[in-house]
């Protein structure tokens, strides 16, 4: 089956944004909350044009409702996603499910848990075949798309959204799922840092956000203006930062005492800025503070004792490094070999493996579709069921470690806080003192936030090319023979 | 490909209620386009069942069918006829008045359609479609409304496009030259508010007198310094009062005598030269020819249609996450759609714009840091030379802090005559000139491409 010469429709499902549209287009056509609104009448708006206007109609007694779980990055409401695609087909890209291939994208770090991965791509087959009959569904990982949609097999993706932060190494096109690290503390995470601050300058503030509309036009609106204008992160701890300007304030002042130098300097921690809070006061921070609500990505720690100084970002990224590089090896070897052995009991595990035979990818010949999707993560593209042999060895630990740092991809919308990118290569080098890293974060601010999507449309146009076992293309007909077969 | 003749270029602008259709581009400047057609077709269904699409009603059975709604395609194969039919009159005209004209300007004609943000991929390659195989032309260009307009504003990279329509408006933001797909809306208010808000306090007119008045000379949005010059009392939009209301207390604190402001506001209502905003009435003439003498409501019924843009053009605006970009796009509206000839409408608009989503210092807080200026004592000594107390104004780095319109060009002088309204059409003239011209054909579907790809060749060139 060639589709590489047809256009397809790319959905991405993300935590917090939802991207739609065409793969023969630069741009999607909708780029819309993954969260909704439920009328009175049990109707629900999707679009944030739409879902502004109903919260003025309906009054802020309506409640704001999420599609995807913010931990495992996947659907848990499925009704809703359904008439969230409805309503993607029908208003907004306009074209009839049935007519065209669809790619969907789903997140690396749910590839840890085969269970749940399996339960997933089930809804979603069940959805895409059964309520839309749409022709062709290919599921692709997101990390691992955006990684070969750069032109690279080996990378580490770190990806900061809403819902929080994650690290994934690839090597060699699979991704390692022993390396997968994810934390809590991304954009979501911020917006409730914010809310605390301002409550203690607007007191009615926290009352406002015990509702949920409440929160989600605070979210849409002024804090997510406050982020995009206020926030930064210095390119080491900030009590570092604090220290050495302390230090060199102290200097210029012994050094004015013996009238080397006439005057003494700000500390540039201390420069003011102002905020328009809400229209209604202007705010005036001095800039440690606002350093602080980034420092907090990175050192959780800071904002309170119950969060883990573990799951800051720059100790998520050695962990994964080091996991993927290093540890673990025999579990991951062993799992590999249990894949192996369950795809040999539905018929052949080559081909399950070969992207190329592609009848088989849905079939489970009786059983369900989970055990034969099962295989994936651990396999090279040769179609051997083994993990790749470089992994195996510690001699070549250096050499992964090397390949990862040399091919750093930063990527979500929480990424574009100013001084993320050099904080995260410092933390780095800080942790792998000898060698070289390198970033890729796309510098147009768009084009970063709609990474995910974009990769979706250049795995859509590479059609039939292996991809490994984390491309997936399934087949309408064959579902619901397979469907057929089960039930007879 | 060989360039095209200037005398062939076909463009055509369809909107909701009309269409502008232009055939052949001048050498020397660019001329308003000459024709504006009903965007109507009239379905037929002949006795063996088949559909026809007719200029004109043919019998009573005939339906009244518009293609376009709100922008939006509602019925393409309808709009593909009608396409047709202003292609092939066009033809028709053209060698009734010269047979020859079919070796010259009929042999090789490009066409550029202005497109809208609201129609589907499905519709544009239908469209491709039918203009290759059922209208047998070689090059073909779509051209949205967003683009067409910034090309024609001397080639703006950001901006917002503000298209008020009857019964809608399109909001839609351009950056580096490319339209916004996924934040370009529509909201359900258009011109025809301003009519509903007229109505309810011109209860004796009809809805065309009160279009007619919308249209004319007299019906005007005031700025705030009008206002205040103005006959009548503006303070409060309480419609219970009484329309023709002097503002008495006005007159009695200017400490002019009584007799004289009355003797010369008289002496106003006679007076022709008098602006429309210091009369208390003046009067238009309806299509039926009577004389309508209007007051005080000729200055209302925008606020509605005003208040609805802003609040989107808000939300929109926000939903560009790039600061950088969106601090040039909030620097370069760009108004189009006859509502926006209103005398008065875009300066309205602009001023509620600034009012709603200014990033400036709320006025109590600004007064409040004066105050407190000028009682410190050690600032006594500065102001007392400069008369007032000075404050320096706060520094934000939020967007907007500067909100204003694009500047129109100066130099189309037919297109400066007629307004610029339209101005995506002149936007179609200066893309279709560029291109049809030119050697090169990146930006055209050509036959060949066609031939190739088959419609999908339209996203290979699409702007």
């Amino acid at each position: 089956m060639d589709l590489s010469n047809s256009k397809c429709v790319v959905i991405h499902n993300g935590t917090s944004t939802t991207i739609a549209g065409f793969s023969n287009s630069e741009i999607p056509k909708c780029i819309i909350p993954s969260s909704y609104l439920k009328k009175k009448d049990g109707s629900f708006v999707f679009g944030t044009f739409d879902m502004m206007d109903s919260l003025e109609d309906e009054g802020a007694e309506s409640d704001i409702f999420t599609i995807v779980d913010s931990q495992l990055g996947v659907p848990y409401n499925w009704e809703a996603l359904e008439k969230q695609w409805e309503y993607i087909f029908e208003k907004q890209l306009k074209c009839d499910p049935t007519e065209l291939p669809v790619l969907i994208t789903i997140p690396s770090s749910i590839s840890k848990n085969e269970d749940i991965e399996n339960k997933v791509i089930e809804q979603y087959c069940k959805i895409a075949f059964e309520k839309f009959k749409i022709p062709y569904l290919q599921i692709v990982n997101e990390s691992l798309s955006i990684s070969l949609g750069l032109g690279k097999k080996t990378s580490l993706v770190i990806d900061i959204s809403g819902s929080g932060s994650s690290v994934t190494p690839i090597v060699d096109g699979v991704i390692i799922k022993n390396g997968i690290v994810k934390s809590k503390y991304g954009g979501d995470f911020l917006d409730y840092q914010i809310i605390k601050k301002f409550s203690t300058i607007d007191e009615d503030l926290e009352e406002e956000m015990t509702n949920s509309s409440n929160i989600w036009v605070s979210s849409n609106s002024w804090i997510k203006n406050f982020k995009k204008t206020m926030l930064q992160v210095t390119d080491k701890k900030l009590q570092d930062v604090e220290k050495y300007y302390e230090e060199q304030l102290r200097l210029q002042a012994e050094l004015q005492n013996q009238g080397s130098i006439t005057s003494v300097g700000t500390n540039p921690l201390s420069v003011k800025k102002e905020y328009l809070y809400r229209s209604r006061k202007t705010v005036t921070f001095e800039s440690r503070e606002l350093y602080q609500f980034g420092e907090y990505l990175f050192q959780p720690q800071l904002a309170s004792e119950q969060y883990n100084r573990d799951d800051g970002l720059g100790e998520l990224i050695y962990r994964s490094i080091t996991s993927a590089a290093m540890g673990n090896m025999p579990a991951a070897v062993a799992a590999s070999n249990n894949i192996g052995g369950s795809s040999g009991a539905t018929g052949g595990d080559s081909n399950v493996h070969t992207p190329s035979n592609v009848d088989s990818m849905g079939v489970g010949s009786g059983t369900s579709l989970g055990t034969s999707m099962g295989a994936n993560g651990g396999s090279a593209n040769s179609g051997n069921a083994q993990l790749p042999p470089q992994l195996a060895t510690t001699a070549n630990v250096t050499e992964n470690i090397s390949n990862l740092l040399n091919n750093i991809i930063i990527k979500g919308g929480t990424s574009l806080v100013e001084g993320i990118e050099t904080r995260i290569i410092n933390e780095i080098s800080m942790r792998f003192p000898q060698y070289k890293i390198t970033t890729f974060a796309n510098q147009v601010y768009l084009d970063r936030m709609i990474q995910s999507w974009t990769s979706g449309t250049t795995m859509g146009k590479l059609g039939e090319v292996a991809l490994g076992n984390n491309n997936k293309w399934y087949c309408r007909e064959i579902y619901e023979s397979s469907k057929n077969e089960v039930t007879a | 490909m060989a360039p095209h003749r200037l005398e062939s270029v076909f463009i055509v602008y369809p909107k909701s209620s009309t269409t502008l259709v232009q055939f052949g581009l001048q050498d020397e400047m660019f001329v308003y386009p000459e024709l504006e057609i009903p965007t109507v077709v009239y379905e037929h269904q002949d006795s063996s069942g088949s559909v026809n699409y007719l200029s004109r009603p043919k019998d009573s059975d005939s339906k009244e069918i518009h293609p376009i709604v709100n922008g939006e395609i509602v019925n393409i194969d309808a709009f593909l006829q009608f396409l047709k039919i202003v292609y092939v009159s066009i033809l028709n005209e053209k060698s009734l008045s010269d047979p020859n004209s079919f070796d010259r300007e009929l042999s090789n004609i490009p066409f550029l359609l202005i497109s809208h943000h609201s129609w589907s991929q499905f519709h544009i390659e239908k469209i491709t479609h039918f203009v290759f195989e059922a209208l047998q032309l070689n090059s073909f260009i779509t051209l949205p409304v967003s683009l067409a307009s910034n090309y024609a504003m001397i080639s703006l990279q950001n901006s917002c496009i503000i298209d008020i329509g009857e019964t809608h408006t399109d909001i839609v933001p351009v950056i580096d030259y490319l339209q916004m797909d996924h934040i370009a809306s529509s909201i359900k208010y258009g011109g025809q508010t301003i009519n509903d808000s007229l109505s309810k306090i011109l209860t004796d007119l009809s809805p065309e007198q009160i279009e007619d008045l919308k249209k004319s000379a007299i019906f005007e949005v005031l700025s705030e310094d009008a206002k205040k010059e103005s006959a009548f009392k503006f303070q409060s939009s309480d419609d219970n009062e009484d329309d023709s209301a002097l503002d008495v207390a006005a007159i009695i604190t200017s400490g002019r005598d009584t007799r004289e402001i009355l003797e010369e506001r008289e002496r106003n209502k006679n007076s022709e030269n008098v602006p429309n905003s210091q009369l208390e009435t003046n009067s238009f003439t309806d299509r039926d020819g009577n004389s309508i003498s209007i007051g005080k409501q000729r200055f209302h019924g925008c606020d509605d249609l005003i208040s609805k843009i802003s609040k989107r053009v808000g939300i929109t605006l926000s939903l560009i996450n790039d600061i950088t970009k969106q601090r040039p796009v909030w620097e370069n509206f760009v108004i189009i759609g006859s509502t926006s000839s209103i005398k008065g409408f875009n300066e309205a608009l602009l001023t509620r714009l600034i009012d709603d989503h200014l990033i400036a210092e709320p006025d109590n807080e600004k007064k409040g840091r004066e105050q407190d200026a000028a009682s410190n004592p050690l600032n006594k000594k500065k102001t007392k030379f400069m008369g007032s107390s000075f404050v320096s104004s706060r520094e934000y780095s939020q967007v907007p802090t500067i909100i204003k319109f694009a500047k129109y060009p100066e130099y189309f002088p037919d297109w400066k005559k007629n307004g610029y309204s339209n101005i995506p059409f002149l936007g179609g003239q200066i893309v279709g000139r560029q291109l049809f011209t030119h050697s090169k054909d990146n930006f055209i579907v050509t036959k060949e491409k066609y031939n190739e790809r088959g419609p999908s060749a339209i996203w290979d060139v699409s702007f």
